[in-house]
């Protein structure tokens, strides 16, 4: 006959059996459990909450559905366990040991993986093994050392849930204080200030389910339950650690090291290792630094992360590890020489009363408490050294994922001064060999045997952790504030080149109005003087092969350069011409050349010349016509055959062509040209007519006497056009073209000294 | 079976045409020639390529109602109707002479023109980002080379120019030469690894 | 009214254009994306009239036997050339991108050699004929030392661009000292080079500034 349970709140009697009070409708078992504290060894009670069973998302009901198949082969067993409970109320309640699934349909999308990992059975070694640890994300807050009840666990306690603050709708002020925050649905309100970049925020599951009815979890107070970020959370080193004999410690909740198989030691603090006594030093509230509101969210975790980002992610955010930790630590008194603690006011801004940890705090635990796969892309020193004298555990004895482990504030220059409390048995193998005060493995704590399910927890290679890794920084480097430019100085630099564009526009627009033609034009430069030359050169009525390689951007410039230069070629010796392009506008641009400059020759296409059309194959392209242009181009734009056309009558190689003149805006294409072609020619001149962009790489080309002349740009044809003395396009354009240049000489002399003055100013201070 | 089959077209054909350069061979000028005439071919059907490629992304993002897909449908339309256009009338048509004119050449030259303002908002700021010896050479030549192409009145000023001229063409000149020297070499390498099947950027792997 | 319709619209895309100069806006936008489309569309329709039709479907239809069955070559590879679309298909476009690759490598190498490499080596050495000088009537002192310094332009501009280095026996990576310091010889060189450059594609860029706006004012012309 199981004892009746007292229900604390309306004070009847109600039988064992029940969940709820009969009288009030408010769960029985964590009330009953609300003040236990959990003990080394000790098997929880399992509880059957039901009734919570609905809002846990699909796929966690499935995992606790295999768990609770597991749970009634054994009934008989719990129940005798749970009335041994209720009798001795030691056990600590698990909240969601006993939930059953009992509904389908419900989905939801995105859950953290601290409920992941809960699967409703004990704690699997194998999920300690698969999983990492990644202390560094868990959240750890202060909370007066008052408000930390103690009890015989050496003050490992659950946080009294009556410590959330409320909002007025009723929800916990961390809920309400950011929406970020409410995957830690069922965490007691602490200070949530995130350790790792994963855990702020941004991960966002839908637990509006878990939302609801954390209001009714508020009143009971969870007892340290088996949590999924500590049981898949453990490290390989952990697991491998020496298996234990006797009955596993199903339920019960690790916590920073797994509890369940640790012995945490009798007294509070006699039993405690260092680095756990110091922990309520790392529970110390932070610098006096405030913290911005919501700064958590410069490390939102995207919602489009991975899943393994994502499961890192939630880990990260782990609540039960949370409650583990501030059960079994935050109540740790302070010891005499560790100094006490602040006070209360450097918990987040959206804990009211409370003050957050500062920004450059925070920073500084990236910075020094990454793990190793971490830490190779954290900033190479912190802002701040950890005062090393006071530490727990020496940073030098622990690997830097281990220190990870240590609470926040550990590392905060507040949390340095950490009472030195009895070492305890030091260990004696795995990686935190030497150390003394780790919870040596007690048999009959741990598991014994090979579980059957998996994890749900992080498995991370260490690719992935690289990965991890490098998204990490990525997502701090974006995250993080950056020194934005001033709006002054954006709008100056739009200032500026709103004034040089007014000032260009003006100027040409002024000039080309007033038609202007008074400045002298340029002189004949020597290449400009070849090409001239050989113009003048050829004979009557030969065969001309002109090239139209540029695109329409330059079609202006380098119509006018080569428009004084054709004329003048068209004018003496009215020659055949056959157009070519190896650009695909070229066709079009050959003819907009004909008809644009050189209509008052009355040119007919067909007769007078022929537009052969776009040739295609780049090099390979120019060869072939080269060799032989009978071939290649067999038919015009027109679809006839251009060879039995007058310009094209006598044509078998390019050779036959008396000169080729290549206009282009592109060395790249004159470099073809040139490559493929010229060997070709036999000697026949080849003329280029050019951007001013591209002369002065075809330049080598002239001295060498592979291109005959060269025309470049507004300038070589205005001296055409001061050679031939005929008006053309560049005439009209050179007064405006040279009173500009002016200006703009004027322009970026003066900007540029200007601009000289305050950069070398400007690396003064900086090296100042 | 695939991927060697590409680099043995490659480094044969490659071959074959290389030769042609250097060996007057009627048959290998033949067979060159033959073979350069289908890459002319294939390059012509690699630009089709392009454009279709060009057509797909284009109707994905209309289709999957991206960011953008108003342009995109812009994009298409005028596309179709311009194609449609030029395979009916041909490209050489007045109507798609004057399409050339009124749309291509006006875009792509005021693009160009964007420059003439950015280039000289660029050149001004040069020293807020960097103050060196190499800089200093730089912006120094420019303004040299710009001043030159201003209206200069004849006289001693302008013989001034004539030798300002010509200084800075001869180092010009042999800079130039040297990195034209540079890509050819460049090439030259290149189009080594690719006929001797060490680089296999057509996936021959 | 032929000459007006073009121009008007030229004018408009103009203006859409150099609003850049204001700042992004959809107007510039939507006229570079109408601009993309009409070069594509005139693209295909050359490529469609110029390059498929005379070298396929003509040949197709009236070469003999031999030449038609020549052709199978170029159609299978083109047919290869469209797997490309297709992510799934896209290696088996190899063969044809293997044929294009190799068609352009060779005379890649062969204009590098006989088109630039020898000739512009041979102009190189070209100023130190002092007979060749003195038979065109020039100073030869002259050009040898024009020759000289453009020798030393070319050869120091090359070995700027050389990244050669040794790693040293205290593990330091350095280039030769000679060569380190003809690398910076050839960074003024370069320096210089790059500053014609950068004054050429300004000036192209100004003249087009100056021919939009004489299109622009001879639109008013013409009403």
């Amino acid at each position: 006959m199981m004892a009746e349970i007292q229900c604390r709140n309306c004070g009847k009697l109600n039988p064992p059996e029940l969940l709820k009070c009969q009288f009030c409708q408010l769960p029985l078992a964590a009330m009953d459990d609300e003040d236990e504290t959990i003990r080394p060894g000790q098997v929880p009670t399992r509880k059957v909450t039901a009734e919570l069973e609905p809002i846990l998302p699909q796929w966690l009901r499935e995992a606790r559905e295999k768990s609770r198949k597991a749970a009634e082969e054994e009934a008989a067993r719990q129940a005798a366990e749970a009335e041994h409970a209720a009798a001795n109320r030691e056990a600590p309640p698990d909240l969601l040991a006993g939930l059953e699934a009992q509904t389908r349909g419900e989905d939801i999308d995105e859950v953290p993986d601290w409920l992941a990992g809960m699967q409703g059975g004990p704690p699997r070694a194998s999920e300690r093994m698969e999983t990492y640890p990644r202390r560094q994300e868990i959240r750890w807050e202060e909370e007066p050392a008052e408000a930390q009840p103690e009890d015989e666990m050496g003050g490992l306690v659950s946080s009294p849930q009556s410590e959330v603050t409320f909002d007025e709708s009723g929800l916990p002020s961390w809920i309400t204080g950011g929406a970020a925050e409410k995957e830690d649905a069922p965490a007691p309100a602490r200070d949530e200030r995130p350790i790792s970049p994963f855990d702020t925020g941004s991960f966002r599951p839908n637990t509006g389910e878990l939302a609801e009815f954390l209001p009714e979890e508020a009143a009971p107070s969870p007892a340290p339950a088996p949590t999924a970020a500590s049981e898949g959370g453990l490290p390989d080193w952990l697991s491998k650690l020496p298996p234990v004999s006797g009955e596993p410690a199903s339920g019960t909740p690790p916590a920073l090291v797994d509890t369940g198989s640790l012995d945490l030691g009798p007294k509070p603090a006699e039993g405690l290792p260092d680095w756990m006594a110091n922990l309520d030093a790392a529970f110390a509230p932070p610098g006096p630094e405030p913290e911005a509101p919501g700064k958590s969210d410069a490390f939102d975790l995207p919602a489009d992360l991975p899943d393994w980002m994502k499961s890192t992610g939630s880990a990260s955010e782990s609540k039960p590890a949370e409650e583990d930790r501030g059960a079994f630590l935050s109540p740790l008194p302070p010891s005499e020489e560790t100094p006490q603690p602040p006070p209360i006011s450097s918990s987040p801004a959206f804990f009211p009363g409370m003050e957050p940890v500062s920004e450059e705090e925070v920073g500084e635990l990236f910075a020094a408490e990454l793990p190793d796969w971490l830490s190779n892309v954290a900033p190479a020193e912190p802002k701040h050294e950890p005062q090393a004298a006071d530490a727990p555990i020496s940073p030098g004895d622990l690997p830097s994922w281990v220190q990870a482990m240590r609470p926040v504030e550990s590392v905060l220059p507040e949390a340095q001064a950490a009472p030195t409390t009895p070492a305890g048995p030091a260990e004696q193998q795995g990686p935190l060999a030497g150390l003394s005060g780790i919870l040596p493995i007690v048999p009959g704590v741990g598991p014994s045997k090979r579980p059957t399910s998996h994890s749900n927890m992080l498995q991370a290679s260490e690719d992935q952790q690289s990965n991890a890794a490098l998204l990490e920084k990525l997502l701090a480097s974006e995250t993080e504030p950056k020194p934005l430019t001033s709006s002054s100085v954006v709008f100056s630099q739009r200032v500026l080149r709103w004034t040089i564009s007014i000032i260009l526009l003006l100027l040409v627009t002024i000039i080309s109005l007033s038609g202007s033609q008074v400045t002298p034009l340029p002189i004949l430069p020597g290449e400009t003087f070849a090409a001239i030359n050989a113009v003048n050169g050829l004979s009557n009525d030969a065969p001309i092969l002109i090239v139209f390689d540029y695109e329409p951007s330059l079609s202006g410039e380098v119509e006018a350069a080569a428009a004084s230069l054709i004329d003048n070629l068209i004018l003496v010796h009215h020659p055949r011409l056959t157009l070519l392009s190896t650009s695909l506008n070229g066709p079009a641009l050959a003819e907009h050349f004909m008809a644009a400059t050189q209509s008052q020759h009355a040119y007919l296409p067909g007769t007078n010349y022929v537009n052969l059309g776009y040739l295609p194959g780049g090099a390979a392209g120019v060869l072939g016509f080269a060799e032989a242009p009978r071939v290649m181009m067999p038919r015009t734009l027109n679809g006839t055959s251009v060879w039995a056309l007058p310009p094209g009558l006598d044509i078998k190689t390019i050779a036959d062509y008396a000169a080729v003149i290549v206009l282009t805006d592109q060395a790249e294409s004159a470099r073809v040209w040139i490559e493929q072609a010229g060997p070709l020619m036999n000697g026949r001149p080849m003329l280029m007519v050019t951007s001013a962009q591209a002369g002065p790489m075809i330049q080598p080309y002239v001295l060498s006497g592979q291109v005959t002349g060269m025309v470049s740009g507004l300038a070589g044809g205005a001296s055409v056009e001061q050679a031939a003395v005929r008006p053309g396009p560049s005439r009209r354009y050179w007064d405006a073209f040279g009173l500009t240049m002016l200006i703009v000489v004027l322009m970026i002399f003066i900007g540029s000294a200007w601009n000289l003055v305050v950069g070398i100013q400007a690396r003064a201070r900086g090296e100042a | 079976m695939n991927r060697p089959f590409a680099a043995a077209i490659a480094i044969a054909i490659g071959l074959i045409v290389l030769l042609g350069y250097f060996l007057p061979i009627p048959v290998l000028s033949v067979l060159r020639l033959e073979l350069v005439q289908w890459a002319i071919l294939l390059a012509g059907i690699a630009a089709l390529v392009g454009v279709f490629n060009l057509i797909s992304v284009h109707w994905q993002k209309i289709r999957r109602r991206e960011r953008g897909n108003f342009y995109s449908a812009v994009l298409l339309l005028t596309m179709f109707v311009t194609l449609a256009m030029g395979l009916l009338l041909g490209p050489t048509h007045s109507l798609m002479q004057s399409l050339v004119e009124a749309v291509i050449i006006p875009v792509e030259a005021s693009l160009m023109a964007l420059l003439a303002v950015t280039l000289v908002y660029a050149s001004i700021r040069l020293f807020r980002r960097r103050v060196d010896l190499m800089t200093v050479v730089f912006l120094l030549t420019l303004l040299l080379v710009l001043f030159l192409l201003t209206p200069i009145p004849s006289g001693g000023l302008s013989g001034l120019a004539d030798l300002a001229r010509s200084i800075i063409n001869v180092p010009a000149s042999g800079g130039a030469r040297g990195i034209l020297l540079g890509v050819a070499l460049g090439a030259l390498v290149t189009g080594l690894r690719v006929l001797l099947g060490m680089d296999r950027p057509y996936g021959g792997k | 009214m032929q000459q007006l319709v073009p121009a008007f619209i030229g004018f408009i895309l103009t203006v859409m254009v150099l609003s850049y100069l204001i700042g992004d806006n959809p107007l510039f936008r939507l006229a570079i994306y109408i601009f993309v489309g009409a070069a594509a569309g005139y693209a295909v329709s050359v490529i469609a009239h110029q390059v498929i039709w005379p070298n396929l479907i003509v040949p197709l239809a009236t070469a003999s036997m031999t030449e038609r069955a020549l052709l199978i070559v170029p159609i299978l590879l083109g047919l290869l050339l469209f797997t490309r679309i297709s992510p799934q298909l896209a290696r088996l476009s190899s063969p044809a991108m293997g044929y294009l690759t190799g068609v352009a490598a060779a005379a890649a190498v062969g204009g590098a050699v006989l088109g630039t490499l020898a000739p512009q080596v041979t102009a190189s050495a070209q100023p130190f004929d002092m007979a060749d000088a003195a038979a065109r009537g020039l100073n030869p002192l002259g050009q040898v030392a024009v020759g000289a310094i453009m020798l030393t332009a070319t050869i120091t501009t090359l070995v700027y661009f050389n990244f050669g280095a040794r790693r040293a026996a205290d593990g330091s990576v350095r280039r030769n000292g000679l060569l380190e310091l003809a690398a910076r010889v050839g960074q003024l060189f370069i320096a210089i080079t790059f500053g014609v450059l950068f004054a050429g594609v300004y000036a192209a860029a100004l003249t087009a500034l100056i021919e939009r706006v004489h299109a622009l004012l001879d639109l008013f012309g013409l009403f």
